[in-house]
């Protein structure tokens, strides 16, 4: 551990402890025995920042540590000094029902924040499901995640009305607002939204909440083959239908035989009427009326527990049959015993299933072409070096880290490599 | 707001050499020079403010356009994008004696992928002229600003372009899957997707709302939706606005979510009825509510009973449903040209623009009401309730300098009570020139610096749309200095005619939504 680190954050009273997070290996990554502190006021951490930037401390901020992982950590790029929690600022700011908005700090965990919504009647978005339940609204939020429920939502991105972000030098500043509609100043947040704590630290945001569906149905069909899914999943879509998850999984690793799941929701009398048409196109498909489970569209596709691990492919819908194809050959020849789950609307593949060697993956990343987009969001991505191509505009991506943190204080090259910051 | 400026100067002539090359690369038509058609470009809504630049360019496509921009940037000249010229903020005014980048001549729609349901158009093509192209493919382009039948795509992207409809879909943001981009000095920066998830920083997202400041969209991919199954449209009268604005926060609470909630209060309806845009609005209603749904058709069904059985708890002393298609686009022509019906009842319109939480509208209304009165200014409200998104229009006459000081300054306490309830300067129409100094009340100095450094790192030689969005001095100078309401010149008589609001040219015919 850091001495300069230690002796900061025990000047301020903080107890530092070995950085742990659940079910994530560190060894190998510029995290491994990074000392953590979890700062119990805003005016604890806004000082804590000001003096690591003066000591030159890097810091690495996070919420509950759940996504880490959801972009690489170049072995080239400076070591963090000390790892910042925002776990323990943790408070509903303001929740106006009559208003639609939620405003909330950093570290409150996101199943707080469903159930202030859901008491009320409203649906928070991202909704990432059981596995992510401490998960906090900073974390998600700075790792560009969406939810489960992303089909009938958009991504969350799109929901993030305004924040308090705490920049490097110390200063809090303020951008957006609680509105759900707003064209005042630039956007600083929608920046700050997806950058996995590069630019500085999300202090609280305010969230646009939507009416809470009053009925939702589950169509589920197996032994279907591949063809015939992606064509009925893609003719459901096209049919305006209040989709809530749309999934195709493979029923074994190496078969052809897919299960397509279909989850509606919506008003009690309009979702019978949409029950009907999602039956026409899926014949014999078993119903199941308000299931009780949240579900994400990996283990409703896979008809299982939760993904291992993801290797996912994004393109577009209209190309989902033949990467679908095209995986699950690469897949065979490299031997990985993976299910594969798709989200044909809005086209994803994951990988469901064990672990498969880095090296497999390493060689299925190489492997795939240019058809699709190609994103490690797998747990061994932490020490994986970023395996896409460069970002357009890597020296205007370069100015804007600069401008906000112009001495690197936060992890740089998560993005894209690091290079030489300029003053 | 913005007082006027006088005439604009003629400026310099620009350098012979820029000349030379851009009018080989762009040929006659796509270079004016000449004063007379300089004229045409010195404004845009919000004429109250007028300057002249030294040259308009045009080009036909993004190679040109990045030319363009390259030889503006070698000779140093300050570059204005202009769509439609639409805008009410002045965020399109030239800057004097800088260029005009018109993207009037990029009006291609690129490609439809009907399977995947986007599309890639020049950011010239006009708003409405999407949704009419995509329409064969049971397919339309979801946000709508009342001036769509004139404001462009591009234009729509630099202000985060909204409309009524943005109340269920969400504004441009929401729709826009990528751009062609083009950084100050005409490098090309293709983030034309269409993806699911930003590449990193988010850089799409910052350049939504940028208004021209950050570098110039030439191409844009934009999400459709399928058109809608079933279309309803509902009307609640009410006895007096405060209810209506109530019965908004409370369907909202209640977890209703038609597509659009316009208000309309007693005199946009007198206004209205009284014009060629008479929709059939029952003229003893104190305002009413326009409220539309769609969607599958049970849905739908479903939807507005229980919205009539709220608006009717909630003091709407009657109900209509539009009953047939074309009673349906009566009362939506009647909202949409509620703007050029003010004509009857004013010379000049002053369209304010701000927002509140939904919970405030009632309060806010009420307290713009008092403002106008104690003043012995008419106020009339049509505006998006459903976002929060109000529209005072005050009608005056420009050649009354003691009425336009009494505007303004109404404005101004307007604007200075929805940031007091929590609510911002501006919901679609930006900030531009007009609400530029206005945002050291929204904002605080560090806020603004930070903005400013992202701004710097898009445009480090401060070329592009100089002068607009942020304020031009710091906030402390600002604000000792004068007040930010009327200069005492603001009705000069040579001053051109005030901000009517462009979202309404009064004759053409309004595009329906499908």
């Amino acid at each position: 551990m850091s001495g300069t680190a230690l002796r900061l954050c025990s000047s301020l009273g903080l107890t530092a402890a070995a950085l742990e997070l659940p079910g994530t290996e560190l060894r190998g990554t510029p995290l491994d025995g990074l000392p953590q502190v979890a700062p119990g006021s805003e005016a604890q951490l806004v000082e804590l920042v000001q003096r690591a930037a003066a000591e030159r401390v890097r810091l690495v901020p996070l919420g509950a540590g759940l996504h880490l992982w959801t972009a690489p950590w170049p072995a080239g790029s400076p070591r963090p000094d000390l790892a910042v929690s925002l776990r323990r600022l943790s408070a509903i700011v303001a929740h106006e029902p009559g208003d639609g908005t939620l405003t909330a700090l950093a570290g409150t965990p996101l199943e707080t924040l469903e159930a202030a919504a859901g008491a009320a009647g409203q649906h928070l978005t991202p909704a990432l499901g059981p596995r992510f339940r401490e998960a906090t609204l900073g974390g998600t939020l700075a790792a560009g995640q969406s939810g489960w429920d992303r089909l009938r939502y958009g991504p969350a991105r799109h929901h993030v009305l305004g924040a308090r972000l705490l920049l490097a030098d110390g200063k809090v500043v303020q951008s957006g607002g609680r509105l759900v509609k707003n064209v005042t100043g630039y956007d600083l947040h929608r920046l700050f939204v997806g950058s996995q704590g590069t630019l500085g630290i999300l202090l609280e945001a305010s969230l646009r909440l939507f009416p809470r569906p009053k009925a939702r149905a589950r169509l589920a069909l197996e032994g279907l083959d591949e063809e015939t899914a992606f064509k009925r999943a893609l003719a459901l879509h096209s049919l305006a239908l209040p989709l809530e998850q749309l999934a195709i999984g493979s029923l074994e690793p190496r078969g052809r035989r897919v299960r397509l799941v279909a989850q509606l929701a919506g008003s009690v009398a309009g979702l019978a009427a949409d029950i009907e048409s999602a039956r026409e196109l899926l014949p014999g498909a078993h119903l199941e009326l308000d299931p009780a489970q949240q579900a994400t569209p990996w283990s409703l596709g896979a008809g299982r527990g939760e993904a291992q691990a993801w290797l996912e492919l994004a393109g577009l819908p209209s190309h989902g049959l033949t990467l679908w194809r095209l995986l699950g050959q690469r897949l065979e020849a490299l031997g990985i015993e993976a299910q594969r789950v798709a989200d044909p609307a809005l086209m994803r593949i994951s990988l469901v299933g064990p672990l498969p060697p880095r090296a497999a993956l390493e060689r299925l990343a190489g492997d795939l072409p240019g058809l699709c987009e190609l994103r490690w969001t797998c747990r061994e991505a932490l020490s994986l070096p970023a395996s896409r191509q460069l970002p357009p505009g890597l020296p205007l991506r370069q100015r804007i880290e600069s401008a906000l943190d112009p001495r690197a204080l936060f992890p740089k090259g998560r993005l894209h490599p690091a290079g030489e910051i300029r003053p | 707001m913005h007082a006027p400026s006088g005439r604009p100067q003629r400026p310099p002539a620009p350098p012979a050499s820029l000349v030379r090359d851009l009018r080989r690369l762009l040929g006659d038509g796509g270079l004016l020079l000449d004063p007379t058609r300089l004229l045409a470009y010195e404004s845009d809504g919000l004429c109250l403010v007028a300057e002249q630049a030294s040259l308009v360019a045009l080009p036909r496509d993004t190679a040109q356009a990045a030319e363009t921009m390259r030889l503006l940037y070698s000779a140093g000249l300050p570059v204005v994008p202009r769509g439609a010229g639409t805008g009410l903020t002045g965020g399109a005014a030239p800057v004097a004696g800088g260029a005009v980048l018109s993207l009037a001549r990029m009006r291609r729609i690129l490609f439809v992928d009907a399977d995947d349901r986007y599309a890639r158009v020049e950011a010239g093509v006009v708003n409405a002229e999407l949704s009419k192209a995509v329409k064969p493919h049971g397919l339309y382009y979801a946000p709508d600003p009342s001036s769509q039948m004139a404001c462009t795509l591009g234009g729509n992207l630099a202000n985060n372009s909204g409309g009524p409809h943005c109340f269920k879909h969400g504004n441009t943001g929401r729709h826009l899957l990528g751009a062609l981009w083009l950084e100050p000095d005409g490098t090309q920066l293709d983030l034309s997707g269409p993806r699911l998830d930003p590449e990193g920083l988010d850089l799409l997202g910052f350049m939504l709302g940028s208004e021209g400041t950050l570098g110039l969209a030439t191409e844009l991919t934009l999400n459709l939706l399928p058109l809608p199954e079933r279309v309803e449209t509902l009307l609640g009268i009410f006895a007096d606005l405060a209810s209506a604005c109530q019965a908004v926060s409370d369907l909202i609470a209640a977890g209703l979510e038609p597509s659009a909630i316009e208000i309309l209060d007693r005199l946009t309806i007198e206004a209205v009825e009284a014009s060629v845009f008479r929709a059939g609005y029952p003229q003893h209603a104190g305002a009413v509510l326009l409220i539309e749904c769609d969607g599958r058709a049970a849905e739908v069904q479903d939807l507005c009973a229980e919205l009539e059985r709220l608006l009717r708890s909630r003091g709407a002393f009657e109900l209509r449903r539009a009953a047939s298609e074309s009673e349906r686009k009566l009362l939506w022509a009647g909202r949409k040209g509620a703007f050029g019906a003010m004509g009857r009842i004013a010379p000049d319109l002053y369209v304010a623009d701000a927002v509140v939480p939904r919970t405030r509208l009632a309060e806010l209304v009420v307290f713009a009401s008092e403002v106008c009165r104690e003043r012995g200014l008419k106020l009339a409200n049509v505006f998006h309730a459903g976002d929060g998104n109000l529209h005072p229009n005050i009608c005056y006459d420009r050649r009354d300098p003691a009425e336009v000081r009494r505007v303004l300054e109404a404005g101004d306490l307007i604007l200075r009570k929805c940031l007091e309830f929590g609510g911002s300067l501006s919901g679609e129409h930006g900030i531009g020139i007009e609400k530029r100094e206005h945002m050291c009340a929204a904002f605080r100095q560090a806020d603004l610096d930070a903005m400013a450094a992202v701004r710097h790192a898009f445009d480090p030689a401060r070329r592009m749309n100089p002068g607009k969005l942020l304020p031009t001095r710091a906030c402390l100078e600002l604000r000792t200095a004068a007040p930010l309401t009327a200069a005492p010149h603001a009705a000069a008589p040579a001053a051109v005619p005030a901000a009517v609001d462009a979202t309404a040219p009064a004759a053409a015919p309004r595009e329906e939504r499908p």
